[in-house]
Order: C-alpha cells, then sequence, then structure tokens
C-alpha cells in the first residue's frame, strides 16, 4: 500500500496524532471483477490513548470500498494529539483511495485471496500522487496551507488533519496452481519461529528438519519430495538464488540459515512447477523469500533459553523509508541440546531501496553470514533401544566427536526496477555470492577401506567434505502492457533471462580423529558451471472468468570439470599415465509451463496447471561430451480455490497433482552425498483452510497426502550389489501424510497508564506419518506441538516460545543403512535404522523492544 | 496429542509398501557323518566342536566386505556346535529383509573387525579356536588317535574368513528356518594320514599350520564350506 501523509500545519498548543500502525487496506475481493477505482473518506476519533475511536464515512464511492477502509483504520495505532503536553483525542480525515487495477493486479489479488487465503493487501511500494496534494516525501509532513482546527474547548481536536491512502492491488507474480502460497506476515507471525526456514513449516506440506546441527543447511520435504538441503526445490531470497550447483553435501545445496526470520515480510511456496521464471532445482517447486520491515523503527529482540541458548537480534528500519529499507544483524549462541551440539552464528543483512523518479526504484542488498557447530550425528536405533547410547547423546568415540561444521556466505545484489503504465515493468538484477562450507561427519563408523592405499582401514569414516563457490549472475525482464485484443480479451506478455556462473573447487577426505589426518582422498575437483536460461510468459484474460497463462523456459547448461582424482590408478596396478580426469558437457533443458483459471462464480475458482522443469546434474557425474545430463520433471494440479461470498475469512483449497521425474536422488551414508535412484512418481492431494474470524483470530490448517514410488531403481551392479530399492517401493524418507495446524489470537487486556496491555498466544501442530526408509523400514511418526505466548504495552513485548511442547523424542531425520560403530562383538551388516535426533522441549524468554 | 497421533496413523496404515520385508528366521545347525574313509583310513570322529559365525548373506555373487557392503541377511552371533549332531541344533535367529542371495560370508569363531589390529577370537570360539576335533583313523594294522585344534582366520584386516561361499536362495515372507550344516567328515576326508604321522605312531595332533591342518582349514573354508538352507 501506498501511504501518503499529509499534515496540516498544527497551531501551537496542539500536537496533530501521528500514526504509528498503518495496516493497509485490502482492495475489495467483491470488486476484483469489475475492476474499477473509487474514494473513501472517512472521520476518524484518534483516542487519547492513540487508539481508533469513532470511525464516520464523510464520504464513499461504493460501500464494499468504505468497508475496507473501516477495517483497516481501526487497526490503526497512534502516537495521541497532544496539548499542552497532555494526550488528547482528535479527529482526523482519512482519504482512501482504492485504483482500479491491472489485469496482473486482479490476478494478484485473486492469488493472495485463493493462494494464501488473505485479502490481498494493498502496495506500499509505489508513490502515487491524487493530485490534490504536492509530494515531497511519502512519508513525511507537508502542509497544504489550510489552518487547523484546535478548539481548546473541545476535548476533541477536529478534522484537522489528512492522511491520506492509496490502495492498489500489490504487484506478485500471478498465481500458477491452488497449490501456489503467499505467506504474509501475518501467518508467518502466527507462530515462533527460531530460524528462516522454521517459516517454511507454514506452507501446505512442508516439513523442515535440521538434523545436521546448526551450520548445515535444513533439509526440506515438499509435498512428496525429500529435497535434502535443497536439491528439488528453488530457494532464494530476492533475486538472489540460493541453491548451489554441484555442492558436494548435496546438488542443490541451499543454506537458509542466514536469513533473519524478523524481515520476512512474504514468502512465496510454489508447489510444483508452473511458472517460466521457475529454474534450475524446481523440481517439488520453489520458495522465494522477500525481505521487508513494515513496522519502522528500531527492533532489539533477545532470547535466552534452553541449553544456554542465546540469540540477540537488532533490526533498524528508518523512519520515511521503504519497507525494502532495513539493516538487521543476528547472533546466536547454544550449547546445544545433547552432546556435541553447541554452535555459534552470526548474521547480517543490509538494503535500500533508492526511489529514482516516481516509476523506477533500485533496491540494494548485501547480506554475510557465518556459523559453526559441532555434530552429533546420527545413532544407531538399536543402540539406543539396547542402551549403549542415549537419545540425544553422540556416540562416545573420537571420530564421532570430531564431527563438525563450518559455513560462511557473502552475498550482494542490485534491482533495478521501473514500473509502467498498465502493468508494463522491466526489471534488471545483478547479484554475486561467495559460500563456503567445510563438514565433518560420519554417518557409517568404521567401515570404510582407504582407496589410496588399501591396507589402511578402520580408522574411521569420519568424510570431509569442503565446498567453495564464487557465483555471479544476472536477471533482465520485461513486462508489456496490458492490452485489449479482442472484444473482452486481454493480453500481456513477458520475456526475461537469466545468467549465473559459479567456480567451484570441492574436496572430499577421510580424517582419523582426534588428530583428524587425512587417510584418504576421494574427490579433488574444479568445476566452472553456468546456466543461461530465457522463458517467455503470456497472459489471456476473457472476460473477468477466464485467464489462460502460458509459457515456456529453456536453459543452456554447460560444465568444466577439471577432476584431479579421476582415472584412479589402483596401488596395483602400474601406473601408465598421471591421475586426473578433465572433461565438458553442455545440455539444454527446455519445456512449457501453462495455467488455467476459470471463474466459473462468485468466490470459486478452478485452477489446471501443468509443467516440466529440469534439475541440473552433478557435474562429477558428468562424462566427456554428455549433452542430456538434466532430470526433468513433470508436474500437473488441478484445483480449487473457495472464498465464500459474504465470509471471506474463510478460505478453502484443494488440489489434486502428480508428478513424474526422471532422475530422483537419495541421501547415501557411506558417501555422505546423495546416489541415483532412478525415476519416480508422486500422486497426491492438498487441503488446506485459512480461516480469520475476527480481525485478532487466525487459524489455518492444512493436510498433504503423496503416494510416491520408484519406478525403476538401479539394478544390481558390481558396486552395488544389494540395492536398496526396488520397483513399486515406497520413495524413501518421504511421509505420506504431513498435516500442519497454526493458530493465534492477538487482543487487548487492558489499559494501562492510557495505553493498552495486549496479549498474543499461538500454538503450531505438526505431525507427520511414519517415512519409509530404504531396506524394507519404516520411522516412526513425528507429532509435535509449539506454543507461544507474549505480553506487549506500548514498545515492549515479553514472550515465551516452547517447542515440542510435550517433550517427545523424535527424529528430525531416519536413515537405514550399515554402520559399525565398534561397540559390539559382531557388528550387523544388514542396513539398520539410523536418526539423528530431533530437539527435546525447547523454552525461551523472549524481550522485545521496539522503538 | 497422542490420540491425534493414532488417529492419523490409522489413517496411513494403508499408505503403501516398501516392496520389501523384515523378518527373522530360526537358525539351526546340523553336523556330518561321524564316521567316513580318508583315502585307505577309516575315520570316526568322536569330538567336532565347531565355532560359527557371525555369517552375512549377500546379493552379490561374491561376498566380501569390499564386494557386499550391504548384507541382505545376517547371523551376527558366534556360537558353538557339535558338528556330528545329526540333530539340528537351534543356535539362535538370523534377520535381514527378503530378496535373494547369491552368497555367504562368515567366521569360524575368529573375526578381524576393522576396528582391530589382529584377528581375535569371539565369544563363540573353542578355547579360542575356530574348532576342536578328536577321532580315530583305522587302516590296515595301524589305529592312529588324532586331535585338532584348528583356527580359520580371516586373511585381512576387515575382511572374513570365508568370502564368497555359495549361498543361492529366494528368501520370501515364508521363509521361517536356516539350516546350515557343517560337514567335519568332508573336511577330514581329504586328509592324508599316512604322511601326517610316523608310521610307528598311535597319537597324533594336528596343528593349525601342519599340512593335515591346512587340509582341513582348507576344508572348512573352501572345499567343503558351510551350506545353507533356507526352509
Amino acid at each position: 500500500m501506498r501511504i501518503l501523509f499529509v499534515w496540516l500545519t498544527a497551531i501551537a498548543a496542539v500536537t496533530p496524532p501521528v500514526p504509528t500502525v498503518t495496516t493497509p487496506a485490502n482492495y475489495p475481493e467483491a470488486l476484483l471483477a469489475e475492476r474499477v477505482a473509487g474514494q473513501v473518506e472517512l472521520s476518524v476519533t484518534v483516542l487519547a490513548d492513540g487508539n481508533v475511536g469513532e470511525v464516520a464515512v464523510v464520504s464513499a464511492d461504493r460501500p464494499e470500498m468504505a468497508a475496507a477502509a473501516i477495517e483497516a483504520v481501526l487497526k490503526w495505532k497512534f502516537t495521541p494529539a497532544m496539548r499542552d503536553g497532555v494526550a488528547i483525542a482528535a479527529r482526523i480525515r482519512v482519504p482512501f483511495r482504492f485504483e482500479a487495477p491491472v489485469v496482473e493486479e486482479v490476478e494478484a489479488a485473486s492469488e493472495q485471496s485463493g493462494g494464501d487465503g488473505r485479502e490481498p493487501i494493498a502496495d506500499d511500494r509505489l508513490p502515487i500522487t491524487d493530485g490534490r496534494q504536492p509530494i515531497a516525501d511519502d512519508r513525511l509532513p507537508i502542509t497544504d496551507g489550510r489552518q487547523p482546527i484546535a478548539d481548546s474547548r473541545s476535548p476533541i481536536a477536529d478534522d484537522d488533519q489528512v492522511i491520506d491512502v492509496s490502495v492498489r492491488g500489490k504487484r506478485r507474480p500471478p498465481q500458477r496452481a491452488v497449490s501456489d502460497f503467499v505467506l504474509d506476515h501475518d501467518i508467518l507471525n502466527a507462530m515462533p519461529r527460531q530460524n528462516a526456514a522454521d517459516l517454511l513449516g507454514s506452507a501446505p506440506g512442508v516439513y523442515v528438519s535440521r538434523p545436521e546441527g546448526d551450520a548445515v543447511a535444513q533439509e526440506i520435504f515438499l509435498r512428496g519430495f525429500d529435497a535434502s538441503h535443497g536439491q528439488d526445490i528453488e530457494l532464494s531470497v530476492g533475486v538472489v538464488p540460493l541453491n548451489q550447483p554441484s555442492h558436494i553435501h548435496g546438488q542443490g545445496y541451499a543454506d537458509t540459515n542466514f536469513v533473519i526470520p524478523e524481515v520476512v515480510r512474504s514468502l512465496r511456496v510454489t508447489e510444483g512447477v508452473y511458472d517460466p521464471r521457475q529454474g534450475d532445482f524446481a523440481v517439488a517447486g520453489s520458495v522465494g523469500f522477500d525481505l521487508g520491515v513494515a513496522k519502522r523503527g528500531i527492533l532489539s529482540r533477545t532470547s535466552y533459553g534452553s541449553f544456554d541458548t542465546k540469540r540477540q537480534v537488532l533490526v533498524w528500519a528508518p523512519e520515511g523509508e521503504a519497507d525494502e529499507t532495513f539493516g538487521a544483524v543476528a547472533l546466536r549462541e547454544t550449547d546445544g541440546f545433547g552432546m556435541n551440539r553447541g554452535s555459534r552464528s552470526g548474521s547480517g543483512i543490509a538494503q535500500y531501496m533508492l526511489r529514482l523518479g516516481q516509476n523506477t526504484t533500485l533496491l540494494m542488498h548485501v547480506a554475510a553470514y557465518g556459523a559453526r557447530a559441532n555434530l552429533a550425528g546420527v545413532l544407531r536405533r538399536d543402540d539406543v533401544n539396547e542402551g549403549r547410547v542415549g537419545f540425544y547423546d553422540s556416540y562416545p568415540d573420537p571420530t564421532a566427536n570430531a564431527q563438525s561444521a563450518l559455513t560462511s556466505r557473502a552475498q550482494a545484489s542490485a534491482t533495478l526496477e521501473h514500473t509502467g503504465e498498465n502493468g508494463a515493468r522491466t526489471q534488471l538484477s545483478l547479484w554475486l555470492m561467495q559460500a563456503n562450507y567445510r563438514s565433518r561427519q560420519n554417518f557409517t563408523g568404521y567401515l570404510q577401506r582407504s582407496q589410496q592405499n588399501p591396507t589402511w582401514v578402520g580408522r574411521g569414516d569420519l568424510i570431509e567434505q569442503a565446498n567453495d563457490d564464487f557465483g555471479l549472475g544476472a536477471q533482465a525482464s520485461h513486462r508489456t502492457q496490458t492490452r485489449t485484443l479482442v472484444g473482452e480479451l486481454s493480453g500481456s506478455l513477458e520475456v526475461g533471462l537469466a545468467f549465473r556462473t559459479d567456480g567451484i573447487h570441492q574436496q572430499q577426505n577421510l580424517l582419523q580423529a582426534p588428530e583428524n589426518q587425512t587417510w584418504d582422498r576421494r574427490v579433488d575437483a574444479k568445476i566452472r558451471g553456468s546456466d543461461l536460461g530465457a522463458y517467455a510468459d503470456a497472459t489471456l484474460t476473457y472476460s473477468t472468468w477466464l485467464t489462460a497463462r502460458a509459457g515456456v523456459r529453456a536453459d543452456v547448461l554447460y560444465y568444466d570439470v577439471d577432476d584431479a582424482l579421476g582415472n584412479f590408478i589402483p596401488t596395483f596396478q602400474r601406473a601408465t599415465f598421471i591421475p586426473g580426469f578433465r572433461r565438458t558437457a553442455l545440455g539444454i533443458a527446455s519445456g512449457p509451463r501453462a495455467t488455467l483459471e476459470a471463474r466459473p462464480v462468485r468466490g470459486l475458482r478452478l485452477i489446471a496447471s501443468y509443467g516440466e522443469g529440469y534439475r541440473s546434474p552433478q557435474a562429477r557425474q558428468l562424462t566427456e561430451g554428455e549433452n542430456a545430463p538434466y532430470a526433468k520433471v513433470h508436474g500437473m494440479e488441478l484445483g480449487a480455490a473457495y472464498q465464500p461470498p459474504g465470509a471471506e475469512w474463510l478460505n478453502a483449497s484443494v488440489a489434486l497433482y502428480r508428478t513424474t521425474l526422471s532422475q530422483d536422488l537419495a541421501f547415501d551414508a557411506a558417501e555422505g552425498a546423495l546416489e541415483r535412484i532412478g525415476p519416480t512418481t508422486r500422486k497426491g492431494a492438498v487441503a488446506h483452510l485459512i480461516a480469520q474470524p475476527w480481525s485478532w483470530a487466525l487459524a489455518s490448517l492444512s493436510v498433504t497426502y503423496v503416494h510416491a514410488t520408484l519406478d525403476a531403481p538401479p539394478a544390481a551392479s558390481a558396486e552395488n550389489p544389494t540395492p536398496a530399492f526396488t520397483k513399486g517401493e515406497l520413495l524413501p524418507y518421504v511421509p505420506p501424510l504431513v498435516v500442519r495446524g497454526d493458530a493465534s489470537i492477538q487482543r487487548p487486556i487492558v489499559d494501562i497508564a492510557e495505553s493498552p496491555l495486549g496479549y498474543r498466544v499461538g500454538s503450531g501442530f505438526t505431525f507427520l506419518s511414519k517415512r519409509p526408509l530404504p531396506y524394507a523400514q519404516f520411522g516412526q511418526t513425528v507429532a509435535l506441538w509449539d506454543a507461544s505466548a507474549a505480553l506487549n504495552w506500548r514498545f515492549v513485548e515479553l514472550g515465551c516460545e516452547v517447542y515440542n511442547l510435550l517433550d517427545r523424542q523424535y527424529a528430525a531425520s531416519e536413515y537405514s543403512f550399515v554402520s559399525d560403530w565398534g561397540n559390539r562383538e559382531v557388528p550387523s551388516r544388514v542396513p539398520a535404522r539410523h536418526f539423528s535426533a530431533g530437539a527435546p522441549r525447547t523454552v525461551f524468554g523472549t524481550l522485545t523492544l521496539s522503538f | 496429542m497422542k490420540h491425534f497421533s493414532l488417529v492419523f496413523a490409522f489413517v496411513c496404515v494403508a499408505c503403501g509398501e516398501t516392496g520389501q520385508e523384515r523378518l527373522g528366521v530360526d537358525v539351526s545347525v546340523r553336523g556330518g557323518e561321524t564316521t567316513f574313509t580318508a583315502g585307505l583310513w577309516e575315520v570316526t570322529l568322536s569330538e567336532a566342536t565347531v565355532a560359527i559365525g557371525p555369517v552375512y548373506f549377500c546379493a552379490t555373487a561374491a561376498a566380501s566386505a569390499d564386494l557386499c557392503p550391504a548384507a541382505t541377511f545376517e547371523f551376527t552371533e558366534s556360537v558353538t556346535v557339535d558338528a556330528l549332531s545329526a540333530q539340528a541344533q537351534g543356535v539362535g535367529t538370523a534377520s535381514g529383509v527378503t530378496g535373494n542371495v547369491r552368497s555367504a560370508a562368515y567366521d569360524y569363531g575368529i573375526s578381524w573387525l576393522t576396528t582391530q589390529n589382529q584377528a581375535t577370537p569371539t565369544s563363540g570360539a573353542v578355547d579360542g579356536h575356530s574348532a576342536r576335533f578328536s577321532g580315530v583313523a583305522t587302516t590296515t594294522g595301524r589305529t592312529l588317535a588324532f586331535t585338532a585344534l584348528l583356527d580359520v582366520t580371516p586373511q585381512l584386516q576387515g575382511t572374513y574368513a570365508v568370502q564368497g561361499a555359495r549361498a543361492a536362495a529366494s528368501i520370501t515372507g515364508d521363509t521361517t528356518q536356516l539350516v546350515i550344516t557343517a560337514r567335519p567328515d568332508l573336511w577330514f576326508a581329504a586328509v592324508d594320514f599316512d604322511s601326517a604321522a610316523p608310521a610307528d605312531a598311535t597319537e597324533l595332533e594336528i596343528g593349525s599350520n601342519s599340512v593335515a591342518g591346512n587340509t582341513v582349514r582348507i576344508g572348512m573354508s573352501a572345499n567343503a564350506p558351510l551350506t545353507f538352507t533356507w526352509e
């Protein structure tokens, strides 16, 4: 929402009220089809305590607009008017201007109302003049020469102030499927979040765990995909992609730990690949973090809690600047919830949005992050059951206690955006990124034998992985105006380019603890990987009830691999050449994306979507000249979203989907990396419900079911005589059923010193059915309940957050493989269940100060 | 909370199959013949105490530590058995997953784990050895009482005493029993008693490194390894 504050000069004795919280108005859902503009003028009484009292409609072009304006202004907060230092009530005028949304905005508004269940919110980023008042600064008061009224005899200062508000549908990419969700601030704040990855948990079908500790990327499960550290999900922060191609720890590794949740304004979760803008790794879908701080000023949040965990966040959002302008820093330290789990991390993000004229902005972004953590690793389930090791412990062994990870990332970007008339938009972005990763993990104990010297065995399978990646890229796109083509048929076209190139150096060794001596070398490679993508995306709208979006995307990916340990010469073989294997490969991946949306009756939207996407390969697996090295995904979805007319507080959606993937990946404990498991198919359904019956109460519930199977897993071979998977088997690690529920309430209790004392409580519930594991195993169900409560008064909020409220012992992740930790006379060689423990009940107290 | 979990777990009971099945089967050991011939000698064994285990069954044709990183089935115990008993002796339980196995790797009570500097007797070892035998060999005009205390050890750290033994079978959910058959009669059938002891000797102590001992050990590990029957 664009907010234009116009202040009239107050007489000397009276200081007018100053808005501190301005909840944006929503463009009325009922008027989306008509696309009408209009104005509403309200007379608003600001009470002495800063709350809004009586609201009267002075004028309104449409009653729906009046209702939307009233609903918004009732949530506003003010610093009250002051007379001679005493707070008094005051009446002000607040004109709202509702602008006719263009087609794209209608889609955006529809997306918000259907996608995330919320009504469209106003765009506060675009300056709009109303023709009546000059704009000096859209947030600073200016005078218009009119005389204010401040009747010293009256308890209410009358109509001496105008706060002018413009309302537009916020520009977002059109919704591509029913399962294309935008989670805005209200939903993201319904539950406490320790980190940015936790925010993802509010999206239907998403489960996030952190099985490998604080300095390793989260593991994401999305609608039938074990996306591991990001292999199947395209993640981005603004314009900067997070996925790292050919990462040693997992293809598409994407660490969101550097994102400070307090500055995440919204989250777009697209489950499926239906948008031509989705590129590499958008197999299960894509996630985009939108950073911004709506509440301006300084925020300090201090948390202390279980396991001597300390967290400090500072956010500075300068007044008068756009939401996108802020600086934030977060520091965290913990001893961890069990043996060998301590960690430290620090993250900083700064952004500045520069307005270059009325319709052009330049957004600059920088971020840096560093973290180190000790890792407890995995435990055999039978060792825990038989009392050899505690559930939250690590094996009492040097190679287990030497597990750790260090990661760092720095990135910068600049985005130039020009908004034209009637939906036209041009954008150019540049970004660069440096990411470093080094981990030491032992999954299997003492099974490995040195390849360099085969007599070396039993020194501990402590796998050291190192990955240094410097990447840079650019994106450019242009969207035409929406034009009327024939009769009621209108349309627009967007074309775009995306390019990235990465220079990667990666190594994998075996170390012998505790001195961490190298006793085998497995990988030492330098990789240059590049991706040039182009897309076209057309939108056609017929009347107000039918919209078709269709596009195509093609990517050219090329690799240059210098594998220093390739063509390995075994010790028993006479050397006739120098080890090393250099090769190049190039391939093209292309596919269509299409969405058809019908709005047959008011409140109901039917959306059919189809798309083809891809995932790039791990470059070291390529052979010389390979030209089709992609995992191809075909996805389709049929869904419906319904918002009952007259009951806009309720939003429900349901979708059926089917996804096939030509080459899937699964975790291989022996290498601590991903292995190919052949083509897979997923079929399922997702249902999502959001209800906000009152402005102070919000609840959401999602249920996702998937039947994911292996179509043709690799057959037994000399390298792998006992493959873990058989045809028709359930896809490992993927929970067939995921349920997520959130609820929050935020209300005032009582006035203290003329300021309301408010509270908020929130609760979140997550359920995962048993996860199938390789070798005929099943994991355990996961059922978690989190809760939070807080009291707030003026600028202070004191809160308490409890994670895993019922203190259930659960596995953050489960596996099935062979291990030997030397703790039994006769080791087992049949794959056994292993797990990494999830955190027990964790309590934090949080003090938040907002100035 | 627990009720929620149960409800959802119930709903998902029919979510799917994994394609394989975990199962455990009873393991028993049968012995071989007591009396047999070895060349011109008639041999009667009075004792054949053998340590067996652990045993790993693999899908590959040549089970070994390197070629069989993940076993399909396993008997992770080391037990002492009477290899002269025709009756099946229950010795424990083997566990694994259904599927085809093609070979086996196993130890005779002495294992050399990856974490050990040398081969080490396990709890089932016979006085710290793989097997103890005693018996009488008779030929025309001559009787030789013999004893043997033998070690069959893995050759390399992290390997097994017997690798790649044939053990083809298809293990299904209906499989309930694994019968291991040890044939000491076949192990001793190749012993050359004529040269094993001086012509006037009436007693013979067969050591692990003697010719006769090597013959028996080769019989145990290569010529007449354990056989496995799945029922």
